[in-house]
């Protein structure tokens, strides 16, 4: 409503002050020949001006004074008839005024209703990106962190927290920026932005692994060699480079790191074959358990990788609980309590550590552990493997088509120099999957390397 | 709501723009005072709406308000305010309400400041005036409209071209189109005399100022682009005889030309038709030269949006002004008063003169720029018509022109005597002389060309002081009566002399850079240093650093001079980052006898830390754009003389008494 009273007024004050002169009354104009006139005699004083600053002769300008008086008698001898000016037709120019009023209003509103958004509010960049905004949308948000950064560009935290935006935006130049800010800012080099960075430049290519990129994937690599993301490219970097055979040895490596059912598995395995060289198989499904068809997660799948990654890397104990209480959830409370020992066993040092672990295990009704005997139990910081062996067994008594946990259980009683026990292991193990050729042969490839 | 009021406002000047045209001729046909002064009010009514208009887009660029297309696809919430407020004009959009702000801003100035104009003529005027107001107005409404918004808005713009993120560039466009907008004056005045069936001294008197203030704004606008073209592309030229840049001189030439023939029709009276033809044809030029760059015919930092149907719009624009005109005067000149006779030796003999050579040139750079873009719509052949060609037909050309320049002021109305200025012109002559015989000794031999283009320069440099020297009696009378004299001088003749002057600097530089540039483009280490023009550059490296939207190498350079005077200087290469374009910032340090000037190229492939480094040593480089100055100063000392502004009678009744006080 603002907005049409605002336009209503621009014109109204328009249209007066273009009109002003059909309100006014009647007023006479000079005519042209008066006009004609003051310049004539402007041009005369200027002969005398000349004359006497002696840039024309007397003669010169005797001559140039009779030209001028020439053109005065001659003044007005085409102009006869002219009308001299004034108010012609008041009747005339009032309907000029209608005229114009109606055709101000009418073709003003007129076209700004064709061409405006009136109901479009303006939104100006700071208004956007304050606090004030409500429900800012994924651009607005970047752009307030991007404000923030202008004015702190210190802010390691900030710069990472917009890389995965400018990626998703499409703004790869901008992503790989950010990223090298948060290299800069960070004292110890981390692997997964190193691998960020790498894959933003190469984006910000047109999928070119240029040479910045291949510096920053074989970082990342050496930081952390079983991450994924850097090997694919390095691979990718080779075969641009015309080395099928590199770019295959790189991608066979991530396929035999990666998780048995890693949804881009099959996209690496055609790249593979695409340059010539043939995919590892697929690690035998975990825990028996095959991911569903549908597509949903395999919970026991998962599970097993969160594991096997604690095995490598046990300094999680978030990680470590999140074990527990999935063991726990599909009840199987005793790995759940070994899960437990092993995370207190890691954090025998960390007071804050093992009280969680404690709580964790009160929770669950396991009897908990005081420190102490907690070291005890734990040797010099090496888990006990005794204490592992028992719960797999029992485990595997309970659930027995688990067969890498039948491996597994057969390689510790070997560790632990009871073959009997592993022999016994193994020939349950194949007694539970007597109908599976591929398990069988396994379970015989097995044997042969513990020479039993 | 900012930018819905600029939308509407902007649509309210398009219909007080048609009112104008349409009532004021009505009213000069009627001889009817009220409808005339319509027209007046109109244009100040059009101009202050249109200034509403601009306000509320530079408001949205200042905001940074995206939900405006103009301002998401040309500006950026990063960018230096500075560049904010030049990005308003830096796009398609906003340079065309540019424009038509200028356009409205003249007619408005004829509306307030010339109530000296028979009513009549102000009348038609200021119709025509508001005619192209329309054109234009209804281009940027319908096909180029700055108040298109988009909704969504995007979060952030897509920056400027970072070329003309640059202070030079920044002031270049709004000078050019007070240029170009400002020979729509004189276009209007004379087409508003062929409706009128007259041109005469008083047409030419009110005509001169338009013309001379659009002349110099012009040559400001040139000279910065000229300018920011030496130290932004760092290859140390200064004209390129680039088509964009032919398009902003042709109609200088035309334009130059055209302010000569007006004095001769505001004294006497002669060359009348010829005139309007000119003024005709140098708006003509200008929106050849806006079609040119607009359309995308050319591809060029100019060429924001390539959209043939804008090219169209500009170019119906084009055909139905100019070919109006020309009609108009193919029917109306034989009708206009033939005007007073004169000898061919005169200083009416001489502007025609001045008039033939800057028309001939003009229609050289014209067929130089065109030739090869006509070719390639006919044929599909693409040629290159560069400084090869204009060297050997612009610049022989324009020769003569500069050798009659300082002569003609001093022959006389109708009859001149050239003897008699050859005689008054002996000192001079005496000094070019000398400077040409000082040069071939100075430079050991060599080509005679250089020394005598030096004697040319000083020739321009000294032949307007001796004229203003002779008309004050310098030396020939006590020094009292000399200053006299000067004080009396009219302020026009010290313009002249000032803006001759100044063209002579402008040569002398262009000569001087053209005959004694000394280049060197080496591959420079950290460390190691080189020898140009007498002094001893070292490059200590260079190193990245950030601005608020590029990254630069920045190389840092030390210059130590003979007597052992050392400073540093700095030439970056730069980045921008939302455009991924580079772009080079070069290092100049100005000496009085020249430009040194660094250009920091590509990193080197293999030696760590060198870079390509392009110097240069520039002599008088600075004169060719201090030279324009002085043209541009000229005009406007010429401006303000005080016989522009009387000659207004007022009502009959106390006409004499006005004029009397007006004499003393």
């Amino acid at each position: 409503m603002l907005l049409w009273t605002v336009f209503a007024a621009l014109t109204l004050v328009a249209v007066i002050v273009v009109l002003w002169p059909l309100l006014q009354r009647s007023r006479v104009a000079p005519s042209r020949q008066d006009f004609d006139l003051a310049i004539y005699k402007d041009q005369l004083r200027e002969v005398e001006r000349d004359l006497e600053r002696g840039v024309i002769g007397e003669s010169e300008a005797k001559a140039a004074r009779t030209e001028i008086y020439r053109k005065i008698i001659h003044l007005g001898d085409n102009e006869a008839g002219a009308k001299a000016p004034g108010i012609k037709s008041v009747g005339f120019n009032r309907a000029v005024g209608v005229g114009v009023f109606a055709l101000i209003f009418g073709a003003a509103f007129g076209s700004y209703a064709i061409i405006g958004a009136p109901g479009l509010p303006g939104k100006p960049f700071a208004e956007r990106i304050s606090d004030k905004n409500k429900n800012p949308s994924l651009d607005e948000l970047v752009a307030r962190v991007e404000v923030h950064l202008r004015k702190n560009p210190g802010d390691a935290r900030g710069w990472a927290i917009i890389a995965p935006s400018y990626m998703r935006l499409g703004r790869y130049n901008d992503a790989a920026n950010a990223l090298q800010q948060v290299m800069r800012l960070e004292e110890k080099p981390d692997p997964d932005v190193l691998s960020s960075y790498g894959e933003a430049l190469v984006m910000a290519n047109r999928g070119a692994v240029g040479e910045d990129a291949v510096k920053a994937f074989k970082e990342a690599v050496r930081l952390n060699p079983r991450q994924a993301t850097p090997q694919y490219y390095l691979g990718l970097a080779e075969l641009q480079a015309g080395r099928k055979d590199a770019a295959v040895a790189y991608w066979v490596k991530m396929l035999k790191n990666a998780p048995r059912n890693a949804p881009w598995r099959s996209q690496i395995e055609a790249d593979i074959r695409k340059a010539g060289g043939t995919p590892p198989a697929a690690p035998a499904p975990a825990a028996g358990k095959a991911a569903s068809d549908d597509g949903v997660p395999d919970i026991g799948q998962m599970i097993a990788n969160l594991a096997s990654r604690l095995e490598e890397d046990g300094n999680n104990l978030d990680g470590w609980l999140m074990l527990a209480r999935s063991y726990m959830v599909q009840k199987k409370n005793s790995d759940a309590r070994s899960a437990l020992d092993k995370a207190a066993a890691r954090f025998k040092t960390d007071a804050a550590a093992l009280e969680k672990i404690n709580a964790a295990r009160k929770a669950y009704g396991f009897e908990t552990q005081g420190a102490a005997s907690l070291d005890e139990a734990a040797g010099n910081g090496i888990p006990d493997i005794g204490k592992m062996v028992t719960g797999l067994a029992a485990r595997l008594e309970k659930d027995g088509k688990d067969l890498k946990g039948w491996l597994m259980l057969a390689r510790s009683y070997m560790v632990q120099k009871r073959s009997s026990d592993a022999k016994a292991a193994l020939d349950k193990a194949a007694g539970h999957f007597k109908t599976d050729a591929k398990a069988l042969e396994k379970i015989r490839a097995a044997r042969k390397s513990l020479g039993l | 709501m900012i930018a819905e009021i600029g939308q509407f406002v902007l649509i309210l000047a398009l219909v007080i723009a048609v009112i104008q045209t349409a009532v004021p001729l009505v009213g000069a046909h009627r001889s009817d005072t009220a409808l005339m002064r319509v027209g007046s009010t109109a244009a100040i009514a059009q101009f202050i709406l249109l200034l509403i208009s601009f306000s509320a887009l530079t408001y949205l660029f200042v905001t940074s308000d995206f939900s405006v297309s103009t301002v998401a696809r040309n500006s950026h919430s990063a960018k230096p305010m500075l560049y904010k407020v030049s990005g308003v004009w830096g796009n398609h959009e906003g340079s065309m309400l540019l424009w038509a702000l200028i356009l409205a801003f003249f007619g408005a100035t004829v509306a307030i400041f010339s109530r000296n104009l028979p009513a009549g003529l102000r009348a038609r005027v200021l119709g025509v005036q508001a005619s192209i107001g329309v054109a234009f107005l209804l281009f940027i409404t319908l096909t180029s409209n700055p108040f298109t918004r988009l909704s969504p808005a995007p979060a952030d713009g897509q920056g400027l071209n970072p070329l003309l993120q640059d202070p030079g560039l920044a002031f270049h466009p709004p000078f050019l189109y007070a240029g170009y907008v400002g020979f729509s004056m004189a276009f209007s005045f004379a087409v508003a005399a062929l409706i009128e069936g007259r041109v005469d001294e008083a047409w030419a008197r009110w005509v001169r100022p338009w013309t001379l203030t659009a002349w110099m704004m012009l040559t400001i606008g040139i000279s910065l682009g000229s300018w920011w073209a030496y130290y932004e592309l760092g290859w140390g030229g200064w004209w390129f005889w680039d088509p964009v840049e032919n398009a902003s001189l042709m109609p200088w030439l035309s334009g130059t030309a055209l302010l000569h023939s007006a004095i001769v029709v505001e004294k006497r009276g002669a060359l009348r038709t010829w005139t309007v033809l000119l003024a005709i044809l140098t708006f003509g030029l200008s929106l050849v030269g806006t079609f040119l760059v607009r359309s995308g015919v050319l591809t060029s930092v100019h060429a924001f949006a390539v959209d043939p149907e804008r090219g169209v719009f500009i170019l119906l624009i084009l055909c139905f002004f100019i070919g109006g005109a020309l009609l108009l005067y193919a029917w109306r000149a034989p009708t206009l008063k033939a005007g007073g006779i004169f000898a061919p030796v005169s200083r009416e003999g001489g502007i025609i003169f001045n008039n033939l050579i800057l028309v001939t040139a003009c229609a050289t750079v014209f067929v130089g720029t065109l030739y090869p873009l006509a070719l390639e719509a006919v044929t599909g052949e693409k040629i290159s018509v560069g400084a090869p060609f204009f060297n050997a037909t612009f610049v022989p050309l324009f020769i003569p022109l500069l050798i009659a320049l300082p002569i003609g002021p001093f022959l006389a109305w109708k009859r001149g005597d050239l003897l008699g200025a050859m005689q008054r012109l002996i000192v001079p002559l005496g000094i070019v002389i000398v400077a040409i015989i000082a040069t071939y000794v100075l430079q050991n031999g060599g080509s005679i060309l250089v020394p005598l283009a030096i004697g040319l320069a000083f020739w321009l440099i000294i032949g307007p002081m001796a004229e203003t020297a002779f008309r004050i009696k310098f030396l020939r009378v006590p020094f009292s009566e000399t200053l006299r004299r000067a004080a009396n001088l009219p302020r026009s003749s010290w313009g002249m002399m000032v803006a001759h002057l100044g063209v002579g600097v402008t040569v002398l530089g262009i000569v001087a850079i053209s005959a004694w540039r000394v280049e060197q483009i080496i591959v420079m280490s950290p460390g190691s240093s080189t020898e140009i023009a007498g002094v001893t550059l070292t490059f200590n490296g260079a190193k990245q650093r950030r601005g608020p939207n590029y990254s630069e190498d920045a190389g840092s350079f030390t210059v130590t001079e003979k007597s052992g005077r050392a400073y540093p200087m700095e030439a970056t290469k730069r980045v921008y980052t939302r455009q991924s374009m580079p772009t080079t910032e070069t290092g100049i340090h100005y000496y009085f006898d020249g430009d040194l000037y660094i250009a920091l190229g590509d990193r080197h492939e293999e030696k760590a830390g060198a870079y390509t480094v392009r110097i240069y040593f520039n002599p008088l480089a600075p004169w060719i754009w201090f030279g324009t100055l002085f043209m541009f100063f000229g005009g406007a000392i010429s401006l303000t003389d005080r016989r522009y502004r009387i000659g207004a009678p007022k009502k009959a009744k106390v006409k004499s008494k006005t004029m009397g006080v007006q004499a003393a």
